[in-house]
């Protein structure tokens, strides 16, 4: 504390020796275009006055009237200015060439840097880039475009939830996804609640080098928004308004057979390759083949009357079952600036229907932003405010309720469950489940979210050398959910109904029986479930982030040919969560739809409240030193003061050391050539930490509050309702005071090369990272009256390899051509995760990923069927043909991407721009519980692969006097009811393939109409009309045949299976009108 | 642009900077001593003992209970598996694995370590001593348990957070410590000073306060485990020293079964009766979680018939035709329609019944076998066990018409069984006699509610001697298992400890 008061005294003391100097110019360095030229070099001629201008382009420069300043940067032509009465400048200079290694980027903290003095691996992608297909998250705008970034869309729902990772995983139990910063502050909220629009820029600091200024919460690298501040340059309004309208629809289906109906077992097999008897109530379809008659379907209702419907396969029957779903989007937004500031202002409506019937949501946001400057003072601020609901149905339970239901009944058919007889649920013909419509109406989850951001930053430039900004920040995230289902009570008559309508054996007629003669009986669902209880559940949450942080900042040169710069301040949060539930379940079922708990005796009790807080101040300090803009070293030094570990653990170091050199400059000979003209040479190695294991992988700090200290807590079923009986147990995981973060050291390697004029450049890196002291919960004998204990105790590694090429293939005066495609290559491995304990089995829920000592992370485990060690192939018994399934689990691999390939083009011709957006990942493999599902109801392709027929497990051994010898004749007995659903679809390793897919992500073709065609309005400025396509197109092997590989259950670490929670992938297509004024 | 004057820029610098430097210096200490106490949770020492006990009494019912302990039941003969389904290795070939029934490992040293918990925390405070009393007894009652299914545990490096890895003690010096363990409790009882608190009677869902049924308890227990010893070499003497001076009244005595209910109801599947929701219901009237597994065994089916002993239907489920039962291992395959379940009225009739850890006809038949060993004096070994029979069929609720249940017995013992062997006292001459009617009446009452004390005389004397094995092709086994396999946990986790060689066929040590 001390030094920090002493250094603010030092600076106070020079500003006031500064004040009394002479007159100053301030002036700004600006592209013809309005974007500000930075780093620009000013001299005053026929002096040695020479000054730099910052990465805003302003500089201030000792001068007096009738001096001329010399403007000069690189890449830019050379500029005079004579300095005339005003004290403030405006320079404007053109470009040279289009470089496109000269880039600012705006790195950790907020600091802008040109990208050449970076040591470490960065990425920026336009705002423009990121629109354009016009997503409604702005991850899926990221998505393929750079490299070491992996976006995934886990499900198509209603505003879809992605997972997004820079380089792999590194945390076994922690959060592995980047830390958000929007205009220097960190970003609580999800990055869906950002809209797209207001983007200037992203960029990603990809490894931890670039982040460790970040301090415990850095280690998984950081991603910059930057939004849009108004308009550089001179004073000038512009409005903008768009409206966008997009259609999406199912695209893939999962593979169904096309030949057989109903039936779930209910007769005995007398000949197993003649087909069981068709069932008229069945959700399976292991019955006869399509015939094309008329057959009963479900039971005689209670008025005697029957259900009809032709016995034949109906190819669409439950794509359409779905919609089209249709979202519209408006935008406005207004940029104004004048000579010393700049305004924004926007407005976004998106108003969305999904695939889902019935699903709806609706999402608006509002953002002012703007920044001002008085002299050396000025302010950015900006003010955000984000409305999200959605109405969804539960996806699995629908999707179930579809995809068990057999081809040849049409489901659109039985919508009308409140009027139509045969859609009722007491006339629904299927025994087992709901109506997917009544399910849909009775059961719904209603999600409301309001989050407000602020961010205020000051600064104090009283130097052209010194920087002072303070910058105060706020993220208020509001939640609700509530979930609602209905009683549902089946009628007497359904309870009693056993009579059973058959068709006869030759198709011609009905035969009714008083009872089931096959061994069924009556309406399963309603006999087990009846009445089926209502539910309830309603949650409110709230999440506050506060920050402040203030930064010092010099840029100076210390001697002759060397410059430095530097920062020094502190960065302070505190976030605090509160979360309240209630609910009502089983007994203590609503029986009537009434939710509110001081009108109605059955209510809904408190499930839950729980109330975090943590605070966290980071001191750091980051330094570069350059030799004449060739050779850069940099480094940065944080520490954490973290309320979350006990004080013997509070203050962490992190550090990074990292430099580059400008090869192409050092050794102007190599770019003689003319082949060449930038080379770059980059190191780098640094310490960051996480700690996000104590809050189970949640980014906000809050929820690992508590992790260090020992509590009881309340076991299971206490407090007893009928005693108000209260107890406290031990808590089963022991609680570690002397837990400390995880640390993660990672080496970094890069090359950056720009050809022929910055036509052609590449940007590549190599990375190696090792987390040691891994936070795991790990288990212990049980003895120690535990069941885990909170330790350091994991190992992880990661490799990686990144290249970005960017090339303009065609540049001519009407067509430009650009091409981008970059490459990710990642391989993490668990070195170790607690003593000798071999595998950790994932939290979160997908119950198949594993982290296994010597393997990557996180794999999939399941069970396989039992194999031959010597040949591998499958066994099946010497009589019946069948295999069986191993009980022991098999690793089938990572279910992380190893390589990821993007693509990104763009071709330009007058008012044209078609672009478009490709990507690939391979090396992974996904688990596909939906097909057990579809299996198990008889619905997917590969129960019908035989036909339903004997034959020979393909690849199978069979034992041969006491040897495996190759099974060429002994068939599985029975082919249909007794192996599919009973046999084949429990062994998971039938339901996981390759993950690969290629992916078209975006084609996206936009006419920016003539000028001629606009002005004549004598309003609007310019217009653009675009038509995209998003998801358009999916490769994968013919072993997927069920669905998108990137889809996952669990949206956190365990990532690679899918099952009905996640409905068929989707195509979205959309029209942008876009008028500036 | 109107400039602001110098004296205005020192003083927003000034406010800037100020800023900057309180947003530091207001870091004041404490601010970031916030994360303890948890405010979700409570910290231990907030919590006053009775607070533990209600939880880990709640504890060891879910324990004894559960589903882990349907297993002993198997084993005795009472259950078996349903006839509709697969022949289980686990059950029908006893291919015991280290996952079979682990909570019986997992789960009580959970139970026992909240018991040490409140040992740990009434240390010195007198005030609290009857907490510690009663955390004593019932941590000798659960490792009793433990060591009656797995021989050696870890027992004196234990509940220590700074011994992950703690290791094995020998299982005999175990139980001399349980025992010496339990004379110390009734000790901490006797001699509690004038400032002892008593028992919040609410927490106490085994006793309600009651201290002096805590004794009896005690000693009740330390019976049991002097019985367990008769067949080493020194239990006859130790029998003979720890039993000096207690009388019948030191024991459980009539009506005073220990029951746990900490308000059990249908609330939710969690605050039922455990063992009601295992062969039962659970809470929205479904079938509890094993109700369809669990069948009748065609052994003890037929033992109640062959003496017609009215308890069969307290303790199956009564058909149309009756009670039948399958046997272990069987082949043929038989609907649940036509095989009894477990479910009868005795046990598993209501969500709501308590869930007996230690009955009082398991007082008098120990009192009932140690006077006929002559390991206690005072107490006759045919009133003892007559008592026994009549507290059996009182737990049970099982009466003749017109007869109330104690009453029932001594006419199923008096007229209907008059001069049977296994039923009536005075139809038995010799020691071994009415030790044999003693633990058969024994094992015929434990039937459900201590499947364990009956497997711990079976692996002590024998009894029932046609208790059989399973009938399964596939079981090589000549004898009913010995013990349980260590489980998962500890094999995973505190491999190196675990005694090693241990499978179904290694001895408890009490075992002859």
């Amino acid at each position: 504390m001390r030094k920090i008061v002493s250094l603010t005294a030092m600076l106070l003391l020079f500003f006031t020796m500064a004040i009394a100097q002479t007159r100053n110019i301030n002036g700004r360095v600006v592209e013809t275009n309005g974007d500000p030229v930075p780093f620009a070099t000013i001299k005053v001629q026929g002096s040695k006055v020479t000054v730099a201008a910052g990465p805003d382009g302003a500089f201030v420069v000792k001068a007096k009237t009738g001096d001329v300043l010399e403007i000069s940067a690189v890449n830019f032509t050379t500029q005079s200015v004579t300095v005339g009465a005003e004290n403030n400048v405006l320079v404007k200079v053109t470009r040279t060439s289009t470089s496109l290694t000269d880039v600012v980027v705006t790195t950790g903290l907020g600091i802008q840097r040109q990208a050449k003095s970076l040591g470490y691996s960065t990425a920026k992608v336009t705002g423009n880039e990121i629109v354009a297909a016009k997503p409604i998250s702005l991850a899926n705008g990221l998505t393929g475009k750079v490299s070491g970034l992996e976006v995934s869309t886990v499900n198509n729902g209603l505003f879809a939830p992605t997972r997004i990772t820079l380089r792999g995983n590194r945390s076994l139990t922690g959060n592995n996804t980047p830390l958000i910063v929007v205009d220097g502050a960190i970003y609580y909220a999800d990055i869906s609640t950002i809209n797209p629009e207001d983007i200037g820029d992203i960029t990603t600091l990809k490894g931890s080098s670039a982040s460790a200024v970040y301090g415990s919460d850095a280690s998984n690298g950081v991603i910059i928004v930057t939004t849009k501040h108004g308009l550089k340059g001179s004073a000038k309004t512009s409005v903008t308004v768009s409206s966008t309208i997009q259609a999406e629809s199912i695209s893939y289906m999962p593979d169904l057979q096309t030949r057989f109906g109903s039936n779930g077992g209910e007769t005995t097999v007398i000949d197993f390759n003649n087909l069981s008897y068709y069932i008229p109530y069945e959700n399976q379809s292991y019955g006869p083949e399509y015939n094309g008659k008329t057959v009963p379907v479900g039971r005689p209702l209670s008025d005697g009357s029957q259900l009809f419907l032709p016995y034949k396969y109906l190819p669409n029957a439950k794509r359409n079952f779905f919609n089209t779903g249709v979202t519209t989007q408006q935008n406005i937004s207004l940029q104004s600036s004048e000579e010393n500031g700049s305004f924004f202002l926007s407005a976004q409506d998106v108003v969305s229907t999904a695939v889902m019937p019935k699903d709806e949501g609706r999402r608006d946001i509002f953002r002012i932003g703007g920044s001002k400057r008085y002299g050396m003072f000025s302010a950015n601020y900006a003010l955000s405010y984000t409305y999200k609901r959605t109405n969804t149905s539960n996806t699995g339970a629908v999707y179930q309720e579809v995809i068990e239901s057999p081809t040849f009944i049409d489901l659109t058919k039985l919508k009308n469950w409140q009027t139509d007889k045969f859609s009722s649920q007491d006339g629904y013909y299927n025994d087992y489940y709901t109506n997917p419509w009544q399910t849909i109406d009775e059961y719904r989850n209603i999600n409301t979210e309001n989050d407000i951001n602020g961010n205020l930053q000051l600064s104090l430039k009283p130097f052209k050398w010194l920087n002072l900004s303070y910058r105060a920040s706020i993220n208020n995230i509001n939640t609700k959910y509530e979930s609602k289902g209905l009683q549902i009570v089946y009628s007497p008559f359904t309870l009693s109904n056993t009579v059973m309508v058959y068709p006869t054996a030759d198709g011609s007629g009905t035969v009714s029986h008083a009872t089931d003669p096959y061994g069924g009986g009556l309406k399963a669902i309603a006999q087990g479930d009846n009445p089926h209880p209502a539910s309830y559940a309603l949650g409110t949450g709230n999440n506050l982030l506060f920050g402040n942080d203030f930064v010092v900042s010099v840029n100076t040169p210390i001697a002759k040919n060397f410059n430095f710069s530097g920062t020094a301040g502190y960065s302070y949060l505190d976030n605090q969560i509160g979360n309240f539930n209630v609910g009502a379940n089983g007994s203590n079922a609503l029986t009537f739809p009434v939710y509110n708990t001081s009108v109605y005796s059955n209510a809904p009790a408190v499930t839950g409240q729980n109330n975090y807080e943590a605070r966290k101040l980071g001191l750091f300090g980051e330094a570069t030193v350059d030799y004449k803009s060739l050779i850069y070293l940099h480094g940065s030094y944080r520490t954490d003061i973290d309320s979350r570990l006990s004080k013997d653990n509070r203050f962490i170091p992190y550090y990074d050391i990292d430099g580059s050199v400008v090869l192409s400059d050092l050794f102007k000979a190599i770019t003689d050539n003319g082949v060449l003209n930038f080379a770059k040479l980059r190191l780098a190695h640094s310490l960051t930490g996480n700690v996000s294991p104590l809050a189970f992988g949640s980014q906000y700090i809050a929820y690992g509050a508590y992790a260090t200290s020992p509590t009881l807590y309340a076991p299971s079923g206490f407090p007893y309702a009928a005693s108000s009986l209260s107890g406290y147990a031990n808590n089963p995981v022991i609680a570690n005071p002397n837990i400390k973060p995880e640390k993660v050291t990672e080496d970094e390697i890069g090359l950056e090369l720009g050809l022929f004029k910055d036509r052609l450049s590449i940007n590549t890196s190599y990375y190696q990272s090792k987390t040691t002291d891994g936070i795991v919960y790990a288990q212990i004998s049980r003895a120690s009256g535990n069941v885990s204990a909170l330790l350091n105790a994991a190992q992880t590694t990661n490799n990686g390899l990144e290249m970005d090429v960017k090339a303009v293939v065609v540049k001519s005066k009407d067509v430009t051509w650009s091409l981008g495609v970059n490459y990710t290559h990642n391989v993490s491995k668990v070195i170790s995760i607690s003593g000798s304990v071999p595998q950790l089995q994932l939290p979160g829920a997908n119950p198949n990923a594993y982290a296994i000592v010597g393997n990557p992370y996180p794999v999939i485990q399941t069970f396989d069927w039992v194999r031959d060690p010597a040949s591998g192939k499958v066994i099946v018994d010497a009589v019946t043909g069948e295999p069986s399934r191993s009980k022991k689990l098999t690793n089938f691999g990572a279910s992380n991407p190893i390589d990821i390939i993007g693509v990104t083009t763009s071709v330009s011709w007058k008012g044209f721009t078609l672009s478009a957006t490709a990507d690939y990942r391979g090396g992974h493999k996904i688990f596909n519980v939906v097909g057990e599902t579809l299996d198990h109801s008889g619905i997917g392709s590969t129960t019908a692969l035989t036909g339903r027929q004997q034959f020979v497990f393909p690849n199978s051994v069979v034992l041969k006097d006491n040897k495996y010898v190759d099974n060429t004749s002994t068939v599985i007995d029975d082919a249909n009811f007794n192996f599919w659903p009973t046999s084949y679809n429990g062994v998971g390793a039938n339901y996981i393939v390759s993950a690969a897919a290629w992916k078209l992500r975006e084609v996206v073709l936009t006419y920016n109409f003539p000028k001629s065609w606009i002005t004549f309005t004598k309003v609007a400025k310019s217009a653009a009309f675009t038509v995209s396509g998003r998801n358009l197109l999916m490769i994968r092997p013919s072993t997927n045949k069920w669905t998108d590989p990137e889809f996952s259950e669990d949206a956190g670490n365990g990532v690679g299976r899918t099952g009905l929670g996640q409905a068929p992938p989707t195509r979205i297509f959309s029209g942008t009108l876009s008028i500036t004024f | 642009m109107n400039t602001l004057n110098i004296s205005k820029i020192k003083q927003v610098f000034l406010v800037m900077l100020l800023a900057g430097t309180i947003g530091v210096i207001g870091c004041k200490k404490g601010t970031f001593d916030i994360n303890s106490p948890n405010p979700n949770a409570p910290a231990p020492s907030t919590v006053p003992p009775k607070f533990t006990l209600s939880a880990a009494l709640a504890q060891t019912a879910s324990l004894t209970a559960g589903g882990d302990g349907d297993i002993l039941n198997i084993f005795m003969g009472y259950w078996t598996t349903s006839g509709g389904y697969t022949p289980s290795p686990v059950y029908a070939a006893y291919q015991l694995t280290s996952g079979t029934a682990s909570g019986n490992f997992d789960d009580a040293y959970l139970a026992a370590g909240n018991f040490q918990s409140i040992i740990n925390a009434t240390k010195s405070d007198a005030t609290q001593i009857n907490y510690k009393a009663v955390a004593t007894i019932m941590k000798s009652f659960i490792f009793q348990r433990v060591v009656d299914l797995y021989n050696s545990v870890p027992y004196s490096q234990a509940f220590n957070s700074a011994n992950l890895s703690p290791k094995y003690d020998d299982a005999a010096s175990v139980y001399t410590d349980l025992i010496a363990k339990l004379d110390t409790a009734i000790g901490y009882i006797k001699n509690a000073g004038p400032n002892a608190l008593a028992l919040d009677a609410k927490y106490d869902v085994l006793f309600g306060g009651d201290l002096n049924k805590w004794r009896k308890f005690a000693n009740t227990l330390k019976l049991k485990m002097v019985m367990r010893l008769s067949k080493t070499a020194t239990g006859p003497a130790l029998a003979n020293t720890e039993l000096a001076g207690l009388t019948g009244s030191d024991f459980l005595s009539v009506g005073e079964d220990a029951g746990i209910n900490p308000g059990y109801s249908a609330a939710a599947d969690n605050q039922e009766n455990p063992y009601y929701l295992d062969v039962n219901s659970t809470a929205s009237g479904s079938g509890g979680l094993n109700r369809a597994y669990w069948r009748a065994c065609a052994y003890s089916v037929n033992f109640y018939k062959r003496f017609s002993d009215p308890r069969i239907y307290n303790l199956y489920e009564n058909k149309k035709s009756g009670v039948w039962g399958l046997d272990l291992g069987t082949l043929v395959v038989a609907s649940n329609d036509s095989i009894s379940g477990v479910f009868g009225t005795a046990y598993a009739g209501s969500p709501k019944q308590s869930v007996y850890i230690l009955p009082a006809f398991e007082s008098f038949f120990l009192q009932a076998e140690a006077a006929a060993r002559g390991y206690i004096s005072g107490i006759d070994a045919g009133t003892a066990y007559r008592t026994a029979v009549e507290e059996s069929f009182n737990i049970t609720g099982t009466q003749y018409p017109g007869y109330n249940t104690r009453q029932s017995a001594d006419k199923f013992m008096d007229s209907v069984n008059a001069g049977a062997k296994l039923v009536d006292w005075t139809a038995t001459s010799s020691a071994d006699e009415k030790i044999a009617l003693i633990i058969t009446q024994k094992w015929a009452a434990c039937n459900a509610v201590d499947p364990l004390e009956a497997y711990g005389d079976y692996r002590r004397l024998g009894i029932p001697s046609n208790l059989p094995v399973s009938i399964a092709p596939q079981n090589t086994q000549t004898h009913i298992p010995y013990r349980l396999i260590y489980p998962t946990s500890e094999l995973s986790y505190n491999a190196a400890n675990v005694p090693s060689g241990a499978d179904i066929n290694s001895k408890i040590f009490w075992m002859p």
